[in-house]
């Protein structure tokens, strides 16, 4: 019995080929990749890789090659490095434009394939090319690029300005019937890279973008959002009777900003009607009120309850914007139809009969705002 | 198997009567060339007195002043009878076999043989020299008794009485060895210990046929459940309030002559990792202090390991900014990282081996020439990465917290085969380990109940005893997976009660 259990431990580990293995001081390790289209039609991958030498202390570098896949890119980079790249510790993955139109299924199936890239890392898009974006920033600022272009997002998206756009949400959105995904667009602003606008997809074709001011929009229909920060141009007219005595004589304009935080923000929505394809959408805001560009005497109840009036106008006609540019681009980030497949008798709904029908839908936007804390006045 | 246990002494092996003279060839034939062995004959009122013994296993002074003077004074003539009767010394008793002169003789008693006479008188003045009671050195606790066994028998059972206190406890002896028997006592309570689990300990020590018996760890590697394993089965303590503790919950103590530590059984692998401390702190604390001993017992297994797998194949796994770290570190070595953790774990081990061999004023230089100078040279020369001191240093740390100094040092073996699954296997080389060393506790014995009781199989109640410690009224129950015959420590309902002061 022990001489049989010797022998085959003996052929174990005699006969077993070892595992390759991968020792980190000989890896570049790829942490940032960007995806771009060439004239030819073949991508060009450019790789922020981490390598780890003696000699030199920059320890980020850019390499970048060209394949008909991602994988092949990589391959063909490995070309160029005496060390072999790994991309398990992928963190973020830039799609220039040109991909993003044509779809970026073909591209995420690589990574949704291989089992040791997280599900966790990043997507964004980057305007207009991702390698611009690398290159660009990596020129600017300093080392570890990778590291920086995914804090901004990671940053963003933990005041709530986004939500969360990690691969695997991306994934459960694009397979979601009646569901689209949304990516947030890095573009080159005073030599810096920025977070400037929510790319809106259609299935996996981007189709359209939003100003980033507005993601909050989209984001509540995801989670609570607790800290980002909000500012609403309201009229001024209103206010007229609240405002300091020495200010009254000069208004030199019309309407005036106000900041809030946003302290809790939920939404829920409800189909009102499944045939017409009417939906309620409640909206609550609590608020809490930073700053405001006219000086107004907001003691008193009053005048709180009218400001919240006209915040909750000025909402709710910034979602029926919002809606409508959407049904024109037809894409629906907001879910719309994962509600109504619930609500349906038989419970399915393709992605295609989806966008058929998210043009007619008719949304009532039922907006509730608290301001709960404004400040000390004086 | 046979038995060694004293024949019983008949009438017909009896040597007696016989002279003097015969008597003293015969027994100083059988200690040839020992020159310690005395043998005086007296004569008195006509009949010759035989008195022997070996000189320093008996208090000559106690011989002289209570034996002999009131022997050779006497008017009138000696016999067995009336030396028992007349002599004024309580433990005298009378033999007829040569066997037991000789087997008493060893142990330090002193004959008296009047000539002619069917029996031999003996009493015990045995001395024996022992050292003194001293602080626990193995076992060091902070709080409570700060008294450790020694080698002397004696002493031990004197403690062990005046720590329990009661009729039920019983200190059975059993003789081990052949050629040069050793007392072994057995030590339970009655009324509360499992009489499966004493027959089993009685039986296994009975059965022992040996030829000498070293100490009460070479005992417990005669009668344990198995010799293949590397885990302890039984626990091995210096600690007198520990096996008064353990005893009185229902288990079984062994004491071995001439060895200063007990043996407990039966053992559970979390048995190991609980310290008297735990009792002597409060709830809250013990507990803490108890599950931070089994993390660090997990952390000792499995950390080496997996920073070589992590590092070999894993990188992946690895938070971004330590990667940097890491890989900075890693890069000025020229090993693989399994070869990196080996030659660390081995310098330790080193430096643990040779703190404990060297005397104590030698052994504190070797851990500050180990902990400062060896581990900052390592690093500089390029040998390890700096990051693996830390694991090293953490493991080694967390083995030896186990308050069982022979648990400790099989925590420490086993992490040498996991650093090697790890180096060769990865995590699944890792698991693989894990899962070998699951299945091979749960199918041991501790003098066979469940080793990994009562997480296996489960009981409930028993968690409060081995995981973690709760308030006294909870802890009402004794461990129930060893089936002690009396359950209840105390009644619940008493023990919930707040007696304040009645007006």
């Amino acid at each position: 019995m022990i001489k049989r259990i010797i022998i085959i431990l003996f052929l174990v580990f005699s006969l077993s080929g070892c595992v390759q293995s991968k020792t980190i001081e000989r890896l570049g390790i790829i942490n940032t990749r960007g995806v771009d289209l060439r004239d030819d039609n073949e991508i060009e991958a450019t790789m922020v890789i981490y390598k780890f030498d003696l000699e030199t202390k920059n320890i980020s570098e850019i390499i970048t090659g060209t394949g008909h896949t991602v994988k092949d890119a990589r391959e063909n980079a490995n070309l160029k490095t005496g060390i072999q790249l790994a991309s398990g510790q992928i963190n973020l993955e830039l799609y220039g434009v040109e991909v993003a139109e044509q779809g970026l299924m073909r591209q995420i199936d690589t990574l949704v394939r291989d089992a040791r890239v997280s599900d966790t890392m990043l997507l964004a898009v980057g305007n207009p090319t991702a390698s611009e974006i690398i290159n660009t920033s990596e020129k600017n600022v300093g080392t570890n690029v990778g590291q920086y272009l995914h804090d901004i997002i990671q940053q963003n998206i933990k005041t709530d300005v986004l939500s969360r756009v990690t691969l695997q949400d991306f994934m459960h959105m694009y397979y979601d019937a009646g569901h689209d995904p949304f990516l947030p667009t890095i573009t080159i602003t005073e030599q810096k890279p920025t977070i400037t606008a929510l790319a809106l997809f259609k299935n996996d074709k981007l189709v359209g973008q939003i100003p980033i001011e507005k993601a909050y929009q989209i984001a509540i229909f995801n989670k609570k959002i607790k800290s980002v920060a909000l500012e609403f141009p309201i009229p001024t007219k209103p206010f007229e009777k609240y405002m300091k005595k020495d200010d009254y004589n000069d208004i030199d304009s019309d309407t005036f900003y106000a900041l809030f935080t946003a302290l809790k923000g939920t939404s829920k929505t409800k189909m009102t009607d499944v045939k017409n394809l009417h939906y309620q959408t409640d909206i609550t805001l609590k608020l809490s009120l930073h700053e405001l560009t006219k000086e107004i005497n907001v003691k008193g109840p009053e005048v709180i309850k009218l400001l919240e009036k006209q915040v909750e106008k000025e909402i709710t006609h910034q979602y029926e914007e919002l809606l409508t540019k959407l049904k024109k681009l037809n894409s629906d980030p907001f879910g719309y139809g994962s509600i109504y497949r619930t609500n349906k008798a038989d419970g399915k709904l393709k992605k295609s009969e989806w966008h058929d029908k998210f043009p007619d839908i008719e949304v009532d936007f039922n907006v509730n705002v608290k301001i709960i804390r404004h400040g000390t006045i004086p | 198997m046979k038995r060694t246990r004293r024949r019983k002494t008949h009438n017909n092996d009896s040597i007696f009567p016989m002279t003097v003279d015969e008597l003293k060839k015969l027994i100083t034939g059988k200690f040839e060339n020992n020159h310690d062995f005395e043998f005086s004959i007296y004569e008195h009122h006509g009949k010759k007195i035989a008195v022997f013994f070996i000189s320093y296993q008996v208090k000559t002074d106690k011989v002289e002043d209570f034996l002999l003077k009131p022997l050779l004074s006497k008017q009138g003539e000696w016999t067995s009878k009336s030396i028992l009767n007349e002599v004024p010394l309580d433990t005298g008793s009378t033999t007829e076999t040569l066997e037991t002169i000789l087997e008493k003789l060893l142990i330090g008693e002193v004959f008296v043989y009047v000539e002619n006479d069917v029996e031999i008188v003996s009493y015990v003045l045995l001395k024996k020299e022992h050292r003194q009671l001293s602080k626990p050195e193995n076992e060091t606790v902070v709080l409570g008794p700060q008294v450790a066994f020694t080698e002397s028998l004696i002493t031990n059972l004197n403690i062990i009485r005046w720590s329990i206190r009661s009729t039920d406890l019983v200190l059975e002896k059993l003789m081990v060895g052949k050629r040069s028997p050793r007392e072994v006592r057995i030590v339970y309570m009655k009324s509360i210990a499992n009489e499966t689990d004493v027959n089993t300990m009685r039986q296994r020590i009975k059965d022992l046929e040996i030829d000498q018996l070293e100490d009460s760890t070479t005992l417990m590697q005669y009668i344990e459940d198995s010799s293949t394993t590397i885990f302890p089965q039984f626990y091995s303590t210096e600690l007198p309030d520990r096996v008064a503790y353990t005893v009185s919950q229902g288990r079984i103590a062994v004491l071995v002559e001439n060895s200063p530590t007990a043996i407990l059984a039966p053992s559970t692998l979390f048995s190991f990792f609980e310290s008297t401390e735990d009792l002597y702190m409060r709830w809250n604390v013990g507990s803490f202090l108890r599950i931070l001993r089994f993390i660090a017992m997990f952390i000792s297994v499995v950390l080496t390991p997996l920073y070589v797998a992590a590092v070999t194949y894993h990188y992946e796994l690895i938070p971004l900014r330590e990667l940097i770290t890491l890989g900075q570190s890693r890069a000025v070595v020229p090993f693989p990282p399994i070869i990196e953790a080996i030659i660390l774990e081995f310098l330790i081990e080193l430096l643990r081996e040779a703190g404990a061999r060297l005397p104590t004023k030698v052994g504190q230089t070797i851990g500050i020439v180990g902990g400062v100078i060896i581990g900052q040279a390592v690093v500089q020369a390029g040998l390890t990465s700096s990051i693996l001191i830390i694991v090293v240093a953490l493991s080694a740390l967390s083995s030896f917290t186990a308050p069982s100094y022979l648990m400790g040092t099989t925590i420490r073996v086993i992490r040498y085969p996991m650093i090697l699954l790890a180096g060769m296997l990865g995590i699944i080389g890792i698991m693989f380990g894990l899962c070998f060393l699951l299945i091979h506790l749960l199918k041991m014995t501790s003098l066979g109940r469940p080793y990994l009781s009562p997480i296996y199989p489960f009981r409930w109640v028993d968690l409060n005893k081995v995981l973690f410690r709760l308030p006294a009224n909870y802890q009402y129950k004794r461990f129930f997976s060893f089936r002690p015959k009396d359950l209840l420590r105390y009644n619940k309902s008493e023990a919930v009660k707040k007696q304040d002061i009645d007006e």
